[in-house]
């Protein structure tokens, strides 16, 4: 065995180059070449004090399309690197979707929530990781940019996977969209609905992945992998939300 | 009226400067490698890339620390600067380099190659006292294992993997227990928690072989000189510590720590260092003790309690650090502020392959509260008798004496219990689901004997310097200085500075610790500045006059050496609501109290008690460092859960009682390390009290409250009520 265990510091981050372009089109070329994209950098820093190193990094924040939140044809446009403050502050999400905004005034911390970017938090991927959840519960998808010029879209949910770069979110069918979430149990998990004329039920557990579920397998606790306690939970949630 | 402590706004502004801050000339950077594995043999460790990187100094592995006594620890010294041959938690210290920056340290720590040969780890308590159980040391460390120390109350290394064990007897418990009308015998289990305080613990030293100078964070800077003394084999006054504003420690930042270490890698890299270890490091670094615990109890047929045996086994980690002292301490106020005829205390520091377990804010009596408080309640409720009532009953009245020939009862006991059941309206009846619970904390103040002294020194421009060696942790302790020698001087509190500290030229201070910056470090303060009034008096026009005083604790009067300097009590109510379909509880009230004896700044010791019970409510609820086989499974500030402005009770308050018996000036005590004690056993009280389900591990989480609701869910709807009746 020859492993070592070395912790994490800020210390320990070697020196980086930092591009910053205006243009979307430059920014997707760039990402391509293997420049890793930076929105808030709250996650993408934090791996490199545990010594993920990454030579060229490519600042997101001064591209205005990714910083926009827009409305058409009954559908809500989040842009990349919108901030968690941001949306809940903004008033077309406040009319649209206001419990929505409310999520997004509670998410993480002051801080987080005033550095930390959607698109960071959806393509971070963390365990525990609440956006790309609440997102799913809403059917939301995730519009990437190829070098190419092509826009393609992915569910939110597979968003993590797709190497381009990202570029906005898209709720559908907001005019008769309702959003809920129940934190109370955060420590065991946390329950997003979505609700139209059916429900989405997106389970999120403590440290773990977002689980697509329907609300008749969380009421007869029959959601694979989750323990006979988590279940428990989720049913508990679900009923009164009901 | 309310003053903020006096350097809250530099702090909260970003201008105070803490020693993480310091920046010196040509000063290299020191990164640590460490053991991935809980226990292994070290065959052989390969620098030679390392060594060769652009930009390192030096690298340093145990071939370093030949010809220096390079070892640590309080009582017994088994933690090597650096390992040699062997490695014994997730974190131990195998190599460090120094470099012009950090990176470059790091990325050079990269290439280092270590061969280990893995042992068995031996991860927890009861692994460790297994019959065919791996020794954690193959032989004794001390030079007289298995004799009594008057010096620290107990026995060295008794046996195998136990690094020191506590025994202490009043009159014949099994003869108490034969007498008892009930004897009950009940078993817990403590977790342990991390420090997390905000800055890391740094070092930067300057060397050379005969002189060794440390700019450090560690609140005992003399006993920091003494080790690197003996360590270095150079004479004390060859060494000078120097410290100024510490940012939290909670225990973490006491005794020798990686100071020497620092001194050992400047000596090679001949140019100041500077070590400062991160947040995940200080995590895999030291903890506070878990603890497993069996207390049996005897009662009389008319609820006076007789006898106690009180055992427990701390999950001391790999080496000693502190663990004599707390096994201690935990030992001697086991049995809790009652009258007690027979006792039988006995307490082993275990040793495991996990990170050292050493001070923690409470020092071994949050465990012991834990335990004894949850009993005591447990017993009443099996008698038909209000927990309330049954403590008042029992309780030490003040003056009482709790051990023969101890430090009698300085406050009242039944006063303290009487306020916070009145502030959460403990006598109402509850609602369905919600409950009230009570616990008494019980703890000495001072530890093992300790002194301080202080010198002021008036300046020609009137104002006064105060030179003193008791460390400002946050606590408040140079607040509480300035505000005595105002007090004392009669000048305003603007014109007198607290001196950073220098072991140089500073008086000595055996450290801030057990809760004696007020009690004995401003007591020197408070005596010098009387010392300088009577020169002033005398020679009102000297340009210049200095006071001095030392104010030491009185020696050790009880068998085991405790020398209690007064007695530190903390009582907490709460009041918790329970989800009964998942077990999530909602702590809707907790009010905390504790004797300040005097409190000298009234708003700051709020803080202390409100801080402590913050703390103590993390662990009772969900804060928990957890390993499974040895590893550490949470130690990164990421996955560890801590109690956050979310988790605050409903109602959230702490009462400061003031006894004015305290041994510090105008009769102030210590108030730091009470409230975190009673937290956890209130809490567990309480949720008996709303749904009869007596939990007896922490944390006390929703599911293991769920669980427990579940496997006695016959039994939910007989909740024995208050008043002793049982409701059907």
């Amino acid at each position: 065995m020859t492993a070592n265990l070395l912790p994490a510091s800020r210390h320990r981050i070697m020196p980086f180059a930092v591009s910053r372009p205006e243009a979307l089109a430059e920014a997707a070329a760039l990402v391509a070449t293997g420049v890793v994209p930076m929105a808030g950098g709250t996650d993408l820093v934090d791996r490199m004090k545990q010594g993920q190193r990454h030579s060229r990094l490519l600042s997101l924040l001064s591209i205005a399309e990714l910083r926009k939140i827009t409305s058409e044809d009954g559908a809500l446009y989040l842009g990349a690197a919108v901030t968690h403050r941001m949306v809940s502050q903004d008033r077309l999400v406040r009319e649209i979707l206001p419990s929505l905004s409310a999520f997004f005034a509670v998410l993480g911390n002051p801080r987080i929530r005033d550095r930390g970017t959607l698109g960071g938090n959806v393509m971070a991927n963390e365990p525990g990781y609440e956006v790309a959840a609440a997102l799913a519960a809403l059917d939301a998808s995730a519009e990437f940019l190829r070098p190419d010029g092509v826009h393609y879209v992915v569910p939110v949910l597979h968003a993590a996977e797709s190497k381009d770069l990202l570029v906005r979110f898209r709720i559908p069918d907001t005019g008769e969209a309702k959003f809920y979430w129940d934190r109370s149990h955060r420590d065991t998990l946390t329950l997003f609905v979505g609700q139209r004329r059916s429900m989405r039920v997106i389970v999120l557990p403590t440290a773990g992945r977002a689980m697509p579920v329907t609300s008749d397998d969380v009421l007869r606790h029959q959601i694979p992998g989750l323990s006979r306690y988590a279940s428990q939970v989720a049913e508990t949630l679900l009923r009164r939300l009901q | 009226m309310v003053t903020p402590v006096d350097d809250s706004g530099a702090k909260a502004n970003g201008l105070a400067r803490y020693t993480a801050d310091l920046v010196m000339e040509g000063m290299a950077h020191a990164c640590l490698l460490r053991s991935p594995h809980p226990h292994a043999i070290i065959r052989k460790i390969d620098c030679s890339k390392a060594e060769r990187q652009p930009g390192v100094f030096a690298v340093v592995t145990g071939v370093d620390l030949a010809g220096l006594d390079g070892v640590y620890g309080e009582v017994i010294r088994d933690q090597p600067l650096i390992a040699t041959d062997r490695v014994r938690y997730v974190g131990d210290i195998v190599a460090a380099v120094a470099a012009v920056d950090e990176a470059t340290a790091f990325a050079a720590l990269q290439t280092i190659h270590v061969d280990y040969e893995l042992l068995p780890a031996v991860p927890t308590v009861e692994s460790a006292l297994a019959p065919d159980a791996i020794a954690v040391f193959d032989k004794p460390v001390s030079p007289n294992p298995g004799v009594y120390d008057a010096a620290c109350g107990g026995i060295r290394e008794p046996r195998r993997n136990v690094l020191f064990e506590f025994d202490y007897r009043k009159d014949d418990v099994e003869r108490a227990f034969a007498a008892s009308a009930h004897v009950f015998t009940d078993d817990f289990r403590f977790s342990r928690i991390t420090h997390y305080h905000l800055e890391p613990l740094v070092t930067v030293a300057r060397a050379t072989d005969a002189v060794i100078e440390l700019w450090s964070n560690n609140q005992d800077p003399f006993e920091v000189r003494e080790n690197v003394a003996r360590i270095f084999k150079i004479p004390e006054e060859n060494v000078i510590v120097r410290t100024g504003l510490v940012g939290g420690g909670f225990g973490g930042k006491s005794h020798c720590k990686t100071e020497p270490l620092a001194a050992l890698v400047a000596r090679k890299a001949q140019r100041p260092v500077r070590l400062c270890i991160s947040m995940e490091e200080a995590m895999l670094s030291l903890s506070q003790h878990g603890a497993v615990m069996r207390l049996t109890t005897g009662v009389s047929s008319d609820g006076r309690l007789l006898a106690r045996r009180c055992e427990a086994w701390l999950d001391s980690g790999a080496y000693a650090d502190a663990s004599a002292f707390v096994a201690t301490q935990m030992g001697y106020c086991f049995p809790g502020p009652y009258r007690w005829e027979a006792l039988h205390m006995n307490v082993a520091a275990v040793r495991t392959t996990t990170t050292p377990a050493g001070s923690f804010r409470g020092f071994g009596r949050v465990q012991s509260t834990w335990a004894s408080e949850s009993q005591i309640d447990m017993i009443a409720r099996r008698l038909n008798l209000d927990p309330y009532a049954f403590r008042r009953r029992n309780l030490l009245g003040v003056g009482a004496e709790y051990l023969p020939d101890d430090t009698p009862i300085d406050c009242d006991l039944i006063a303290g219990l009487d306020a916070v059941a009145t502030a959460v309206g403990y006598d109402f009846s509850a609602r369905p689901n919600r409950g009230k619970g009570l616990a008494v904390g019980f703890k000495s103040a001072g530890g093992h004997s300790r002194l301080a002294e202080a010198r002021i020194r008036r300046e020609p421009d009137g104002s006064v310097v105060v030179h003193t060696a008791a460390c400002d942790m946050g606590q408040g302790t140079r607040d509480v200085m300035k505000r005595v020698a105002s007090e004392t001087l009669g000048i305003p509190a603007e014109r007198v500075r607290i001196a950073d500290s220098s072991t140089a030229d500073t008086p000595f201070d055996a450290g801030s610790h057990a809760c004696t910056g007020v009690a004995l470090s401003a007591t020197a303060v408070q005596k010098a500045a009387q010392m300088l009034k009577t020169q002033l008096d005398q020679l009102p026009k000297a340009p210049q006059l200095e006071g001095f005083a030392a104010q030491q604790q009185k020696q050790a009067d009880i068998r085991f050496g405790s020398g209690n300097l007064y007695w530190q009590p903390a009582w907490a109510a709460a009041e918790v609501d329970i989800d009964i379909d998942t077990g999530k509880l909602k702590v809707t009230q907790l009010v905390v109290a504790a004797d300040a004896g005097h409190a000298i700044n009234l708003q700051a010791c709020q803080g202390q008690l409100l801080g402590g019970a913050i703390q103590g409510l993390g662990q009772a609820l969900f804060e928990q460092l957890c390993f499974e086989e040895g590893q550490p499974r949470n130690a990164q500030p990421r996955r560890y859960r801590l109690p956050t402005a979310l988790d605050l009770p409903g109602l959230f308050s702490a009462l400061v009682l003031e006894s004015k018996s305290g041994p510090g000036p105008f009769g102030a005590k210590g108030v730091g390390e009470a409230t975190i004690m009673p937290i956890a056993a209130a809490i567990a009280n309480a949720i008996d009290d709303a749904v009869g389900v007596r939990l007896k591990t922490l944390p006390m989480s929703a599911e293991n409250l769920f669980d427990a609701m579940s496997a006695q869910h016959a039994d939910t709807q007989r909740k024995p009520h208050r008043d002793g009746n049982v409701m059907a």
